[in-house]
């Protein structure tokens, strides 16, 4: 007569967690109590049904985040892509009279992978594009926030420098932050207000014809609704 | 990390991602909340990917960036004074009965799952939705085997239950 098992013995045999041997003495036990065997099927029951209760979620389209994010893993960018462009300047649309020309210099490296995304234009990579969805301005970090605005097509815009090396402006566009311009910085503080000259943020940024400087709680609110109106 | 480990990577990530969310779903039971707990799982290992140890599975180690998201998540929400609400989770089942027409039990289960206390619902996602070990389960919840044994079962039986009131003419059998 064998040992009758114990309640985790027939849910490990139930889910398969039991070596050979160990397995064999639950079958043994089991012909000696079928009774236990209304158990064992109420487990596989249990698994079965836990396992198929998503299946139809599962389905379901993914957001759009996620399903850009999907692409954006599947797809990595070629390297001469990635490695080349140093200073630039981005034209968006809503900025289309910006100065769209590349300067020279060097600025973004491989290193700079999670800061930048490559894949059609740079946009925020994933570091970059929590820091400006997230945080308030002057916040300490790698990349700093310097100044939010609106632009004047509506669209919200910040202003940032990357370790006190670059700079740099994104507006949020469809739910992502584009990056208009970057710049390693030249040796001036590149304030937001300065206007005109080579900068090319300097000059992105004048381009959006930027409102007044959003801060405090207002911009805790958009923060909290995710830069919606 | 080389330029080839990182690609590799990145496309390991991709090929996870079903089941990352599959398991999102059993703990948050709506897909707009699994869909941004993945995301921001992935983002993270990707931001954390020099941490990862090339050799090692990936996959555990993203499913526990994701549990961990998620307890911090609910441990957030409870913090602000809100929680998950149980009407909003049904309401999100009905909007996928309607688009879906899913079978009226698997809703009940899946509902039955999402209001399982937290720690079972975690044990529930990763041992039966998703097929991990006990032990495994135990490693990244970094509980002691017999505790995954133990909540498994009690969520077992409120499982039980709900596929034990099933109404056999439920129509959309």
């Amino acid at each position: 007569m064998s040992v009758k098992p114990t309640p985790e013995e027939l849910m490990g045999y139930a889910d398969g967690q039991l070596d050979a041997e160990h397995t064999k003495r639950v079958e043994q036990a089991l012909t000696a109590h079928p009774e236990l065997r209304a158990t064992v099927e109420d487990h596989r029951r249990t698994r079965a049904a836990a396992r198929e209760a998503f299946d139809a979620m599962a389905e379901a389209p993914m957001s759009p985040g996620l399903a850009k994010l999907a692409e954006t893993l599947k797809a990595r960018p070629p390297v001469s892509a990635r490695r080349r462009m140093a200073v630039f300047a981005w034209p968006a649309a809503a900025a289309a009279c910006l100065v769209a020309g590349l300067a020279t210099g060097t600025m973004v490296t491989a290193s700079n992978d999670d800061l930048i995304r490559w894949d059609d234009g740079p946009s925020a990579g994933t570091q970059l594009a929590r820091v400006l969805e997230t945080s308030p301005s002057n916040a300490k970090g790698k990349v700093v926030v310097v100044a939010s605005f609106a632009a004047s097509d509506g669209r919200y815009c910040r202003q940032f420098e990357i370790e006190a090396a670059a700079d740099g402006v994104a507006c949020r566009i469809e739910d992502t932050w584009a990056i208009l311009a970057l710049a390693k910085r030249p040796g001036s503080p590149g304030s937001y207000q300065a206007a005109g000259g080579g900068d090319p943020v300097a000059v992105a940024v004048a381009g959006l014809k930027p409102g007044p400087r959003i801060e405090g709680e207002a911009e805790r609110a958009l923060i909290e609704h995710d830069w919606k109106k | 990390m080389s330029e080839a480990e990182e690609t590799r990577f990145r496309h390991d990530l991709a090929a996870l991602l079903p089941r990352v969310r599959r398991f999102a779903l059993a703990l948050t039971g709506a897909v707009a909340d699994a869909d941004d707990l993945t995301q921001a799982a992935l983002e993270r290992a990707l931001v954390r990917q020099r941490q990862f140890t090339p050799g090692t599975r990936l996959d555990s180690w993203v499913f526990r960036i994701a549990q961990n998201l998620w307890i911090d998540q609910m441990r957030s929400r409870r913090s602000r004074g809100t929680h998950v609400e149980l009407d909003e989770a049904a309401g999100a089942f009905a909007a996928h009965k309607d688009e879906h027409d899913m079978a009226a039990d698997r809703i009940d289960i899946a509902r039955t799952i999402a209001t399982l206390p937290e720690e079972q619902r975690v044990v529930v996602g990763l041992v039966l939705v998703e097929g991990w070990s006990y032990q495994e389960a135990a490693d990244m919840l970094e509980t002691p085997i017999g505790t995954v044994m133990s909540r498994l079962s009690r969520a077992r039986e409120r499982i039980k239950a709900a596929l034990d009131v099933d109404p056999v003419d439920g129509g959309a059998r």
